[in-house]
């Protein structure tokens, strides 16, 4: 009894505090990336983390066979750039990593992102390099078979959100899938204004 | 396979509900775009994404209410578009978004389930050709109980985030300044 008086009456304020204190502070910021990529441009160019040095950067994993949750998420990273001032978004690179290397051919990486944004730049790699690189970024991504089989028609699961990495190549922040425009906008400002 | 069915159980009651909610405003911003049959069946707003690039597969949305006396179920569309459709579901599992095929959707009496992004959705797969935003196509939708409907599907375009705005990606008005938190 003594000590259940102890908790509420001493620890958990002073957790709550704690709690506060870390939301407020600056850093440490408990997301970071465990690597870099390797990977190759829509335009056929080799590709790595650091050539994105000096830039932010939202990148979203998919594939180009994604009917519905890639479109919508880049749709929203479109969306979000466009609310955004040119002064912020010029510093800010959006990427689409494909990791589907079996279907998705860099011309059809291509022609896929130009749909969502002129500014939108497709990644792709071997599988092993994209297991790096999902890795890296902490993403999870795997082959799920149709019933019955059918070695075209393959569905990936992958995860949905969208990484907002800063311009010392830093994880920021992972953007839920479906978040409102709006709310990425504010919170991509709210990192990138000094 | 007892919690997938759990699962799909609870996304449908979900679904049913939020279509329930938003139904008057489905309809009333889409009058021409709903078809009913004599069984009580009423279909709202068929829309399809535009394919990006090359695409191959496409995905069908749409809100299916049932003012019969009798619980009904969707259980397969036919269209010559795509080599295979089947009806699927999203499942978010942490952070990983997962698409899986269902049997059917329960579509119980009085009650409107909506087919939208990020959930239920008719899965159109290997398209003949890229579904093309302002075009249309023909499809047939089988319930359990109702039958066979036909249905025409408006294509939207591709960046469409929750298929009530946005067709094109455009600028938009920036954002005031961001207030601090």
């Amino acid at each position: 009894m003594q000590i259940q008086r102890f908790w509420r009456i001493s620890l958990l304020p002073l957790l709550l505090i704690t709690f506060i204190a870390t939301l407020h502070a600056e850093t440490p910021n408990p997301l970071s990336l465990t690597g870099g990529f390797s990977l190759m441009d829509d335009q056929g160019k080799s590709k790595h983390l650091e050539d994105y040095r000096g830039s932010f950067l939202l990148v979203f994993f998919g594939y180009t066979y994604c009917p519905d949750i890639c479109p919508t998420n880049l749709g929203i990273m479109a969306q979000a750039l466009n609310k955004l001032p040119p002064t912020v978004s010029q510093r800010l690179i959006p990427l689409f990593i494909s990791v589907d290397p079996e279907r998705d051919t860099i011309k059809q990486l291509r022609e896929y992102i130009q749909t969502f944004h002129p500014r939108l730049t497709g990644l792709t790699g071997t599988s092993a390099q994209l297991r790096q690189a999902a890795n890296s970024f902490g993403v999870y991504f795997a082959r799920v078979e149709t019933n019955p089989p059918n070695p075209k028609h393959y569905l990936i699961d992958h995860s949905a959100g969208t990484y907002f990495i800063d311009d010392q190549g830093r994880l920021l922040e992972i953007f839920e899938h479906q978040m409102p425009p709006e709310t990425m906008a504010q919170r991509i400002l709210q990192r990138m204004q000094p | 396979m007892t919690w997938f069915t759990r699962m799909s159980t609870a996304l449908l009651l979900a679904v049913g509900m939020m279509g329930l909610s938003g139904c008057e405003t489905v309809a009333s911003t889409a009058p021409l775009a709903s078809s009913a049959d004599a069984k009580g069946i009423i279909i709202h707003r068929p829309w399809a994404r535009a394919t990006p690039g090359s695409g191959q597969n496409g995905v069908v949305f749409l809100t299916i209410t049932n003012r019969s006396d009798l619980d009904d179920r969707l259980v397969a569309a036919y269209g010559t578009m795509a080599q295979t459709i089947e009806l699927h579901t999203h499942v978010l599992d942490g952070p990983v978004m997962k698409m899986r095929a269902v049997p059917y959707i329960d579509i119980p009496k009085g009650q409107s389930v909506e087919l939208r992004p990020g959930g239920l959705h008719i899965m159109l797969i290997q398209l003949q050709s890229p579904l093309k935003e302002g075009s249309s196509f023909p499809l047939t939708l089988e319930l359990a109980h109702a039958g066979r409907m036909s249905i025409d599907v408006i294509v939207k375009g591709s960046a469409i985030t929750n298929g009530q705005d946005h067709t094109t990606p455009s600028r938009d008005a920036p954002l005031p300044h961001p207030h601090g938190h």
